[in-house]
């Protein structure tokens, strides 16, 4: 496995300590083969290091096909992970047997991206969100009833809803529903894999007011997968870059967004348009050639270099470690842009 | 004479009770060569607009039931099968949001690349051959002349795009119509196809009507916008004016539901409360007003219509807005209302 060693772990902003550690962690899908009747593997996510701190946001950025929502789910070990670890708390999540991962999973839940996919049409919205407590608790019906209505209304639901059904929801209704489920057991930690995605934008803004005063509220440490730069730096502490299954750079929200060291970051936030027609004529776009690689046949060295307008010899031979030379950021790649000047000015704005 | 105009278009869709007004008394223009934009929230009519305009609404599901739809000045409602056949294609071509539903996954590209060619400018094999090698280069496809015996699945998402933009442009048309034609792509992707989509119309001098619910695309995008909500268009204005200076709430509503990246951080979004009403339960009155933070009672009582704002003379700004407007009990609004606009968090 060519994969590069991992990162020294960074000083954690504020010494908090971290709720979670990924560290090395691939994930493999088996697929059919061109030709062959063996399957061919797949490695969606390919040696991710993350370090979620407690009470932050972690976001998770990246095209489709980089492996963000793979890399959540293995967090949480719906997929079982082929290579690597992730730490809870101090408990090695994939070593645990079913009961005891069960127990856990108490404490780490997901908010997923479709809010029409992941409700039981046949359910009603209380039952719906009793649920979960059915596995992790053992409250009686009574209690388990006076913790739904509470989620409720916490996420903003009517309680009038109690007895409807999914299909008499909006879309956004329906996603208070899916972070309802998500909070009713009292977790700690969260992944919300493209929660707003789905939504209108009238509607996505409400939801991320939502889980933002969650968050500050309940203490939560969440981490938030989105392709949509501009509402993960609205809501993120910290970000990490995900490139063809690999973290290509994390960094501080506003250290990512007005020093992007990886060339990758820099296209992608180039990429992204802005609601202002003189800033948008104006504007020099980095536009990448091409498109990703197939994870199937990823290309050697450095994932990025096939695409990358920096790209030399070096990067085709030798993967890029992810490593950091100004605290807190760190990018994998050979031809980096330089860090910010060490006695760091204070940011433009307060 | 605008190359394209939509004078109080209505389309009607078969629903459970009775029929829904999807499109409701929608009127604009595209002039020749020009970048109009169509920007709306999901359901507010902006692809019903489209496929009325090419004629892809089917009876009994859903009927154009008023309105011209003017091209070259011939109205295309009006015309036979035989006469529209003839205005596709090489008048007015459309791009679609989803390249794959909209190829044949059992013919390969060239053979549907040519197809048009042959259909539509009667080009021999060869001749067809040729041309659709040069609109695949046009596209930026590397090595076209294989790619030509390629199937669409064959394609990533962003190369399946530009093959429809080569299709669309094969007969040359002055008028396409691109209907969301990103929202599929990833912001890299959606980079690409929005330079290549921009240098080509400009080349071309083809005019397109960009329908989008991305304000951001607009902005890069568009000369002059059209904002839609709940099956009408409630402002129009130039791309610059829109963005400065816009008078709908509505408008105020999207622009600040919107992070941006250009600017400071921190601060909560501003949403929209509530959300679009149903088709079969229209509000009375303004639609936007059961939602709108800044609504007085005669919004409720009866329908604005789409007129300059008061005091607004020199501008090609309309809006569908009583506060904005120079009417008995109208015209509570001004610009500096938006900034003023915090509506109460929502439980």
């Amino acid at each position: 496995m060519s994969h590069p060693t991992p990162a020294a772990t960074v000083a954690a902003p504020g010494d908090r300590p971290a709720l979670l550690q990924v560290r090395d962690l691939a994930v493999d899908f088996k697929v059919p083969a061109k030709g062959s009747l063996r399957p061919a593997n797949l490695r969606a996510v390919a040696g991710v290091d993350l370090d979620a701190y407690r009470g932050e946001i972690l976001g998770v950025v990246g095209e489709s096909g980089c492996g963000k929502s793979t890399t959540g789910r293995a967090i949480l070990q719906l997929l079982k992970p082929s290579q690597g670890t992730v730490t809870f708390d101090g408990v090695e999540l994939t070593a645990l047997g079913r009961g005891r991962m069960r127990a856990m999973r108490r404490r780490m839940q997901m908010i997923f991206q479709d809010p029409y996919a992941s409700l039981n049409p046949r359910m009603t919205i209380g039952d719906l969100i009793e649920e979960p407590l059915l596995v992790h608790s053992r409250a009686t019906a009574r209690e388990r009833r006076a913790k739904a209505l509470t989620t409720m209304d916490l996420v903003g639901l009517s309680t009038r809803w109690h007895e409807r059904y999914p299909h008499e929801l909006s879309g956004g209704q329906r996603q208070r529903v899916g972070i309802a489920r998500a909070l009713v057991s009292d977790p700690e930690f969260v992944v919300a894999d493209e929660p707003v995605s789905a939504l209108d934008v009238s509607i996505q803004a409400q939801i991320v007011n939502l889980l933002e005063s969650l968050q500050e509220e309940l203490g939560l440490t969440m981490m938030f997968i989105a392709h949509d730069l501009a509402v993960v730096r609205h809501l993120c502490d910290r970000i990490a870059v995900m490139y063809l299954g690999t973290v290509v750079e994390t960094a501080g929200c506003e250290d990512l967004y007005t020093r992007p060291r990886h060339p990758y970051t820099q296209a992608l936030l180039s990429a992204v348009p802005i609601p202002d027609p003189l800033i948008e004529t104006e504007r020099r776009r980095r536009i990448l050639k091409g498109d990703v690689p197939s994870p199937l046949n990823p290309p050697t060295g450095c994932r990025f270099r096939t695409r990358c307008w920096k790209a030399q010899d070096i990067c085709e031979t030798q993967t890029p470690a992810l490593t950091s030379e100004a605290a807190g950021h760190q990018v994998a790649c050979h031809f980096p842009e330089p860090p910010a000047p060490e006695p760091a000015a204070p940011p433009a704005h307060t | 004479m605008p190359l394209l105009e939509v004078q109080d278009l209505r389309t009607e869709f078969r629903a459970a009770q009775g029929s829904v007004t999807a499109v409701d008394g929608v009127s604009f223009s595209v002039d020749a060569g020009e970048m109009v934009a169509l920007v709306g929230e999901s359901g507010c009519g902006k692809s019903a607009t489209a496929q009325s305009i090419m004629g892809l609404i089917v009876p009994p599901i859903g009927r154009v039931t008023g309105g011209k739809v003017l091209f070259e000045g011939r109205d295309l409602l009006t015309m036979k099968p035989r006469e529209l056949r003839a205005v596709r294609g090489k008048g007015i071509a459309m791009i679609f949001q989803d390249p794959m539903t909209s190829l044949n996954p059992v013919l390969t590209i060239g053979k549907q690349l040519t197809e048009s060619l042959r259909l539509h400018l009667s080009l021999n094999g060869r001749a067809a051959r040729a041309r659709a090698i040069e609109l695949l280069e046009m596209v930026r496809i590397p090595a076209p002349e294989t790619r030509l015996s390629s199937y669409p699945h064959q394609f990533s998402g962003g190369m399946r795009q530009r093959v429809m933009i080569a299709m669309a442009l094969s007969c040359r048309p002055r008028l396409i119509l691109a209907d969301e034609i990103t929202t599929a792509l990833d912001v890299t992707i959606q980079a690409q196809i929005l330079d290549l989509l921009r240098d080509l119309a400009a080349e071309t001098g083809t005019a397109v009507l960009f329908i989008t619910h991305d304000l951001g695309v607009v902005a890069g995008m568009a000369e002059r916008v059209n904002v839609m909500y709940a099956g009408q268009i409630v402002e129009r204005a130039t791309t610059a004016e829109l963005f400065h200076r816009p008078q709908m709430p509505y408008t105020w509503g999207l622009l600040g539901s919107v992070p941006r990246l250009d600017q400071a951080r921190g601060g909560k979004l501003r949403p929209i409360a509530g959300q679009p009403p149903e088709l079969s339960a229209m509000p009375t009155g303004c639609r936007f007003q059961p939602r709108c933070t800044h609504a007085h009672d005669l919004c409720a009582e009866s329908p604005p219509a789409l007129t300059a704002a008061r005091g607004d003379t020199g501008h090609a700004q309309l809006t569908r807005c009583w506060g904005m407007q120079d009417v008995p009990r109208g015209g509570w609004l001004s610009l500096d209302d938006r900034h003023a606009d915090q509506p109460k968090q929502e439980k």
